[in-house]
């Protein structure tokens, strides 16, 4: 099963584009780097890797970039690691991909209370003044 | 272990928001986020500045009709909860 998983993975690979190939790659290791930090560290030694802490920024000039293709190197990178990853981990990922093509984006830390009342948390990247904060009430956000 | 005559406030790392009239905590210290009752809420939100716990008893006790030994004893209990997820510094 994981050998066929391999098999399938690498001719996947060498059929994307060397531009494709490259943003995965980035895409694994910002994987790697942030599942170490959500792991092992608490959120104060890393709040300052993700971006500027509490601060807000405006997200009006976004609208003619494409990030479609920061959006596929995740999802393909997800396909190879073998675990679950969380939503602040897949965040984290996605803001630093953002950050490095000068798009605009914030995370937002957030929670709402389920049937049972009790709370869930969620982490999200916003590029656009569209939110789904409706649902979540945001407690902390980066910039 | 907190006692009635130690000064409390809110630690410095940590960030707040109203959830249905209740309190929702997230600290950076240790990643995790607190929803806080009623009660907790109120305490906490007299900790903005420091305060001795005979004082934040005082202030529980004007306002609600409680007994005052119960208002104590539960106020003390809801601050050494505080303190032991280190939401709050002794001063």
């Amino acid at each position: 099963m994981l050998l066929k998983k391999v098999i399938v993975n690498t001719i996947k690979f060498t059929r994307i584009s060397i531009n494709e190939k490259l943003m995965l790659i980035e895409a694994l290791f910002l994987f790697l780097k942030t599942i170490f930090f959500v792991k092992i560290l608490p959120l104060k030694y890393y709040h300052n890797y993700i971006g500027n802490y509490m601060k807000e920024m405006s997200l009006d000039e976004n609208s003619n970039y494409n990030y479609d293709d920061v959006i596929s190197a995740i999802r393909r990178a997800k396909l190879i690691i073998p675990f679950r990853t969380k939503c602040l981990v897949n965040s984290i990922v996605l803001k630093k991909m953002l950050d490095k093509r000068s798009i605009k984006n914030m995370l937002y830390l957030g929670v709402y209370k389920n049937n049972y009342s009790s709370l869930n948390a969620h982490a999200w990247v916003n590029i656009n003044n569209k939110s789904n904060s409706d649902k979540y009430k945001i407690i902390a956000y980066f910039s | 272990m907190i006692n009635q005559n130690d000064i409390i406030v809110q630690k410095k790392n940590i960030v707040s928001s109203s959830l249905d009239g209740e309190i929702v905590l997230m600290s950076l210290d240790n990643s995790s986020y607190y929803g806080l009752n009623y009660t907790a809420s109120k305490i906490w939100s007299i900790l903005e500045n420091p305060k001795k716990i005979e004082e934040i008893v005082k202030i529980l006790f004007s306002e609600y009709n409680v007994d005052y030994s119960l208002c104590e004893k539960e106020t003390l209990q809801i601050v050494n909860d505080f303190y032991k997820n280190s939401l709050i510094d002794l001063i």
